[in-house]
Formats: C-alpha cells, sequence, structure tokens
C-alpha cells in the first residue's frame, strides 16, 4: 500500500529507474516514502507518465462512493485497514471465509475464490457462505474458531474428494514425522536478519537468491523466507504460490520434479534418516518397528499387504530403514489427504 | 481436483490435447517445433554489431538525439556477407559466414529502459504484472516431444532481473515453468538439474521405489483415485528422466571435431560453446524450448574492450550451432533467436559507453521457419530510433508462436475470471519474414 503513503517525487523517481541498473545508482538514495502526499496519477501504471495527482482514498467500485476523505496529516493506512476489517464490510468476511472453506475442501463455496466480482462464479450456497461469514465476525474474526466449526460439522465427516496435502503441510508432516520439528517462531527470517536491500542481482545485493532457494531447517513452513522474487525449493516444488500473485487457490499438480526431490533430495533423506532412526529405537524386531513408523507418518497400524512389501526391504540396518521411511513419505497415503 | 484439471496437471500431459487440436488449425506456420533462446543479458549494441550506420561513423563527436548528447561512431568495420548481402561488423567474424542463414530484426522496439522490466518484458509480456513465460507458454500449448526429458530448460538463467519469473509459469500449471541447469555468472561444467543424482545405489532405489507403487497401488485398492495414478506415474518419469538426463548432459559424447566446431576447448569460447552444445543435445533429445543466458552486455563503459570481449565469447559457438543444427537437419524446424532485452544508444555515455536504448535495437533469428537470409525494419541514419518495419515485444512473441503453429490470440489460459495471453491485447504477426 505504499502508494497511499507518500509518492515518490519527480527527482527521486529519476534516481530509482537509474537504481534499477543504470551506472549512476551507487550510494544511498531516497526510500521515497518521508513525508505524506497524494500519488501522482500515472497512466496505464507507467512510471514515467504521469498526469496530476489521485487524492487518497478507498476505490470507489468498492466503497459505492462512500469513501471519507483522508487525514491531511497521516498516510490513510489505518483507515484503509478500519475499513477492510469492519464489521460492515461484509466483502473481507465472505472472502476469507470462502477460502478457508476451500482450503478444508478443495473447492469454495464461491470456486473462483480470487473473483467475487461480476465475471467470478455464483456461491453454491449462498445462505452458508453468509451464516458463515456472519458467525465470523460474531466470533472476532477467529479464523480457528471458523476452522473448528467446519471440521466439527457433519457435513466434514461425510466423504471428501482426496486431495494432496500442500506444500507446507508436506515438509512440516515430514519433520513432525521424523521428530526433528521445532515449533517455536524462529527468531526473525533470514530475510530480516540480512537487512535492506535487494535480494540476487549483480549490485547492492544483501544475499544471493540461493541462500533463499535452499533455505530449510527445522522450524515450520510457516517461517521459511518468502522473497518475491525466489522461494524455497522445499515449497515452490510443490505448487506454492508466486508470491507476486493474488492466489488463493494454489494449482495441485503431480510432476517429476517433485518425485525426483522426495526420491533424491538431502531434505527428505535427512529426514527418512533421522525417522529411521527413530522407528529403530522403538522395538527389535521388522514388525515392530514399522507399525511404529506408519503409526508416526500415516497415524494408523499398517496394512498387511503393507507389512509384506517393506519387510522385502529391511536388512536391519539403517540404510535400509532409511530406505522404508523415505518410501512411506514417497506414498499417497502420507501424501494425499483421504 | 476435477477431471479436466486433473488431466492438465499429471505427468500424462493431456493438459495440451485441445489445444494441439487448436494449433492444426489453418492459419499459424507450424514451421517450427523447437525454440533455442539466446539471451543476451543486459543489450547488446546494435550500432557496433549488426545495425551498420555509415551516417553514425561520419556524424561522430555530433550531437545526438537526445538533448546534450555527443554521437559516437562504430570502431569497428562493417561489411557485407553472404548472398544476402547482411551488414555484420568484424565482432561477429565467424557467425559472419553463416549470414544466409540470418533473418535480422533491425526495427525493435520495447518499453521501458530498464533492465529488469525490459527483461521481464521480453520473457513474460509484462513489466508490470507476474505472467508466464514465454517457454512456459510454448509448453503449455505444444506440450512435450519427450516425455522423459523436462519440457523447457533454461540454462545458466539471470538471477536478478525479475529471476526465475522469467522461466516462471505463474498461473499456468506448475508443469510447465522452466528447469533450470546451473546458475547465472557460473561455468556450466558441472552444472545439474537440482535432485537428478539418486542418494543411493540403483538396484536399491528401484527396491525402494518398487516399495512405493506397492503402497501406491494398496492406496488405489481401497480408493479409486486417479490422483493415485498420477503419482504412480510420475515417479516412473521421474525414475526415467533420471537416467535419461545425464546422458543427454554428456556432452563428451560427442566428436572432437563437433566440440571443436562449438569453440569447446578454446579459452574464450568454451563456456557458451558447452551450453550451445547442451541446447543442441537437448532439443535433439525431445525439450521443446531451451533458453542459455549469457552476459553481461552492459556497456556503459569501456566498449572497446569490453564489447569485443563479449562478442568473442559468443561468435564461434554462435556459428557451430547453426552449422551444426543444419547438418543434422534440426535448423529447418529448430527456431533460434538471439538477443538481449533493449539496444544501446548510438551517443556516447562517459567516454567510451553507450546507454540503454529501448527505441531501436536489432535481433536475429535463424531456423525454424523464419526466412533465410532477410532483414527486416530499419532505425534512422544514427540507430537512435526505428523508423520502419518496427516490431514491438507483442509482434515479436506474436510471431514466436505463429512460426510454432500457435495462434497468439486463440492461446489462452483462464486465471481469476478472465482469459489471459502472451501478448495481452497487443500483437501482430510479422508475415514479412515468415517463410
Amino acid at each position: 500500500m505504499g502508494v497511499l503513503d507518500k509518492p515518490v517525487t519527480a527527482p527521486e523517481r529519476v534516481g530509482r529507474n537509474t537504481s534499477l541498473g543504470g551506472p549512476n545508482s551507487r550510494g544511498r538514495r531516497s526510500s521515497g516514502f518521508e513525508s505524506i502526499a497524494d500519488s501522482p496519477f500515472f497512466v496505464r501504471g507507467s512510471i514515467d507518465k504521469e498526469n496530476g495527482t489521485i487524492p487518497r482514498g478507498l476505490p470507489e467500485f468498492l466503497s459505492r462512493g462512500q469513501s471519507a476523505p483522508m487525514p491531511s496529516d497521516s498516510s490513510g493506512r489505518l483507515e484503509l485497514a478500519e475499513w477492510i476489517a469492519s464489521p460492515d464490510n461484509t466483502l473481507t468476511a465472505r472472502v476469507i471465509v470462502n477460502r478457508v472453506w476451500h482450503w478444508i475442501w478443495g473447492r469454495g463455496l464461491v470456486e473462483s475464490v480470487d473473483n467475487f466480482g461480476a465475471s467470478g462464479s455464483t456461491p453454491s450456497n449462498p445462505d452458508l457462505l453468509d451464516h458463515l461469514a456472519t458467525e465470523f465476525v460474531t466470533h472476532g474474526w477467529s479464523l480457528k474458531k471458523l476452522i473448528q466449526t467446519i471440521v466439527g460439522s457433519h457435513a466434514y465427516r461425510m466423504q471428501r474428494e482426496p486431495r494432496r496435502l500442500d506444500a507446507e503441510t508436506i515438509r512440516d508432516a515430514m519433520l513432525a514425522a521424523s521428530g526433528a520439528l521445532d515449533p517455536s517462531p524462529q527468531a526473525g527470517s533470514l530475510i530480516a536478519m540480512a537487512g535492506d536491500g535487494p535480494i540476487g542481482g549483480d549490485r547492492f545485493q544483501v544475499m544471493p537468491e540461493e541462500a533463499v532457494a535452499t533455505a530449510n531447517g527445522r522450524y515450520r513452513s510457516l517461517y521459511l523466507p518468502i522473497a518475491r522474487s525466489v522461494q524455497p525449493e522445499v515449497l515452490s516444488v510443490f505448487d506454492f504460490t508466486d508470491p507476486n500473485t493474488v492466489m488463493g487457490a494454489r494449482e495441485t499438480t503431480l510432476v517429476a520434479p517433485q518425485a525426483l526431490y522426495l526420491m533424491n533430495s538431502d531434505f527428505v533423506a535427512e529426514q527418512a534418516s533421522l525417522l529411521a532412526r527413530r522407528v529403530m529405537a522403538a522395538g527389535e524386531d521388522f514388525e515392530t518397528r514399522f507399525r511404529h513408523a506408519t503409526q508416526l507418518v500415516f497415524s494408523r497400524a499398517p496394512r498387511a499387504d503393507e507389512l509384506a512389501a517393506a519387510r522385502r526391504l529391511d536388512r536391519g540396518d539403517s540404510a535400509s530403514w532409511t530406505s522404508i521411511c523415505r518410501a512411506l513419505f514417497c506414498s499417497a497415503d502420507f501424501l494425499f489427504l483421504p | 481436483m476435477n477431471r479436466r484439471h486433473l488431466l492438465q496437471s499429471t505427468p500424462l500431459a493431456f493438459g495440451w490435447l485441445g489445444l494441439s487440436a487448436l494449433a492444426a488449425q489453418t492459419g499459424p506456420a507450424k514451421s517450427a517445433k523447437r525454440v533455442i533462446f539466446l539471451c543476451m543479458r543486459g543489450a547488446p549494441s546494435h550500432v557496433d554489431t549488426f545495425d551498420y550506420k555509415p551516417r553514425l561513423e561520419t556524424d561522430s563527436g555530433k550531437p545526438g538525439a537526445r538533448p546534450g548528447t555527443q554521437l559516437l561512431g562504430s570502431r569497428w568495420k562493417f561489411r557485407r556477407h553472404g548472398q544476402s548481402g547482411h551488414w555484420i561488423s568484424e565482432l561477429f567474424p565467424q557467425l559472419a559466414t553463416c549470414a544466409d542463414d540470418l533473418c535480422v530484426l533491425n526495427g525493435m522496439q520495447t518499453d521501458l529502459p530498464a533492465h529488469p522490466q525490459a527483461y521481464l518484458k521480453m520473457h513474460t509480456g509484462s513489466s508490470q504484472f507476474v505472467r508466464p513465460s514465454l517457454g512456459a507458454w510454448t509448453h503449455y500449448g505444444l506440450g512435450s516431444l519427450n516425455d522423459n526429458l523436462p519440457g523447457f530448460i533454461t540454462i545458466t538463467p539471470a538471477s536478478g532481473f525479475g529471476g526465475a519469473q522469467n522461466y516462471g509459469s505463474a498461473f499456468l500449471p506448475a508443469q510447465h515453468q522452466g528447469t533450470r541447469i546451473g546458475a547465472d555468472k557460473r561455468p556450466i561444467t558441472g552444472a545439474e538439474v537440482a535432485n537428478l543424482r539418486p542418494k543411493i545405489d540403483p538396484a536399491g532405489q528401484r527396491a525402494e521405489l518398487d516399495l512405493v507403487q506397492s503402497l501406491n497401488r494398496s492406496h488405489l485398492t481401497l480408493h479409486a483415485d486417479p490422483q493415485v495414478e498420477g503419482l504412480i506415474e510420475s515417479y516412473e518419469l521421474a525414475y526415467r528422466m533420471q537416467s535419461e538426463m545425464p546422458a543427454v548432459m554428456d556432452l563428451t559424447r560427442e566428436t572432437e571435431a563437433t566440440r571443436q566446431l562449438y569453440g569447446i576447448g578454446e579459452t574464450v569460447t568454451d563456456d557458451f560453446g558447452r551450453k550451445c552444445l547442451l541446447a543442441r543435445r537437448l532439443v535433439e533429445a525431445g525439450v521443446r524450448f531451451v533458453e542459455i543466458t549469457h552476459g553481461d552486455w552492459d556497456h556503459h563503459s569501456d566498449l572497446g574492450e569490453k564489447l569485443p570481449a563479449s562478442c568473442a565469447g559468443v561468435d564461434k559457438p554462435l556459428c557451430g550451432l547453426l552449422t551444426d543444427l543444419k547438418a543434422r537437419g534440426l535448423l529447418k524446424d529448430t527456431l533460434v533467436i538471439w538477443g538481449g532485452e533493449f539496444g544501446r544508444t548510438p551517443h556516447v555515455e562517459g567516454n567510451d559507453g553507450r546507454d540503454h536504448n529501448v527505441k531501436a535495437f536489432t535481433l536475429w533469428m535463424a531456423g525454424g521457419g523464419v526466412k533465410a537470409g532477410v532483414s527486416h525494419g530499419a532505425s534512422d541514419d544514427h540507430g537512435y530510433e526505428a523508423v520502419s518495419g518496427i516490431v514491438t515485444i507483442p509482434d515479436w512473441h506474436a510471431t514466436i508462436l505463429h512460426l510454432l503453429g500457435l495462434d497468439h490470440e486463440k492461446l489462452t489460459y483462464r486465471h481469476a475470471g478472465r482469459n489471459f495471453r502472451l501478448t495481452d491485447i497487443h500483437g501482430s504477426v510479422v508475415h514479412d519474414i515468415v517463410g
């Protein structure tokens, strides 16, 4: 929402332009957001075509022209936030409720989760959407409460379409099964630690892109660094959304790079090896160990055919148990939500 | 996940069925089956290489079109080459022998004179928004020629300038995104596709994979789910890919004569030569779109030293690639593209540099059904601004898709409530250069 703050003034903008690769860009530049003013109107979004200014306010098509004038001594961000999260603004509540529904069921009540406009799809059950949105606001915008309501419902206990876990869950579930998961937040992300400056690129880089691409560790996926130009491989390989886009409904693909990641990556090998150590400590015989493994990875006892198939790999050593554990991580029973 | 969704997102590669029907319609040329895009990161100077400006030489030192600037004549001699009579400077002596294969576009233009914006525009059609890349659109439109290999590969891509967006799939399904080999500014020798090397011996891995597939088949007997069939197939594909890919990437399988043709073994040309030979091996094995990045061409200073060095690094490999493709009968349906994100100014920057120029620059294409030995478009007397045969980035994209048999107005993907195109609402096919 930088545009609602102080805009970049013309000479500073020239400075920014050249900083994108020009020769005269060395040295300290202004951030362009030091004082409060209205933004210039950039014709068709082009930074070199200015035409007047736009008073700060809410987009007319969203506020039905009801937008109050913004205070002259502050940016208007507070007013914007209050308007977005106002109980009277039913759009916000319906959009987030629909997203949560989508994440749980694989399909939203409104299927076009990013488009509640005229070209989007109509809700399959508008009353339910309104009910959930109203309840959501009444319960203080609590996502936890909303999720409890949905997963506690009779409908949730009926058959659902199976689907693959999302990137974060695959990684977190592996760390949880291997016993390596550190649930505490990381003390400042990689990006925060690096400080101001571009990631990657030729000049002024504070961090190479690889540092983000290979970021992993044992904390939850939620705490992995996300940069505009690059995401951790462990997430991007499983259809993590490009953070530049608005994307409430991710693609779910089943492609060879994911299979290669599960079969050959250092991360999965490490988790399989830790899990192997864990299940080998659980007992001496194959069956005790394998039962412990499926309990940790599938949260259930093994089926007879699974026991028989896994037994063929068991040589009693950590290498063969690492193989068995990796195979469990590669299986549909782990990767899919029934 | 519904049925259509599944067909679009599994490795069975059905996603393009509807589109191949579209491609079969009359209209687009369909003369190119695959693309090798040689991307010169940083923007090469056109007035010192492929756009001969005798007036720039005679007017050197006089004021340029932009106020307060001074023209700088090219210090390199130009000569006509081949039957085509293409003007090529002495910076490309080897490539000049392939002049008759080239279709030279001298009227190129783009929008914004900053690298990241222009680079993204060139690769995705948009400098403002996140959009699928040219390679992703191509792969989405035409699918794979070899299911055991990635369909879109990018060799040592730029890490800045928009980074992975330049080979990303944005809202297109993820299987269309480019697979990266190597990293920016690093030698290609030793570079690998991520996670291609097994952690254990082949027999052990096969046994492990057999366990995976037994578990998956067991799952399938309880839940008849087509997605799990897709998962099973993805492991088999990955297994075949990890055995096929290293062989394709192994340049020692080429004869010494071929390696020499690309300048491999010579200090100056070794790295780019390897990239070009790798690209040929990849397209030969069925990869649909290969991009090679070479940099840095951003010659703001020391043009006299840096430009010849950049040209020398690519000259022999470029000629080698065209010669080799032709000898193998691949050039006729392989579209080779050479160029950067914009051109450079005819006026001097500092003592001996050229600044960014979006108003005129040169790209060339070869093979794949483009007219060989022709040039299209022209810039003004000094090479500052295109004056005829202007080709914008959307025009250029439309033409590439056309050569591949795809109508740029019909190659769409529905996202966020509307259909998206590589060319957005722009673009006209440059029919004059289609053979």
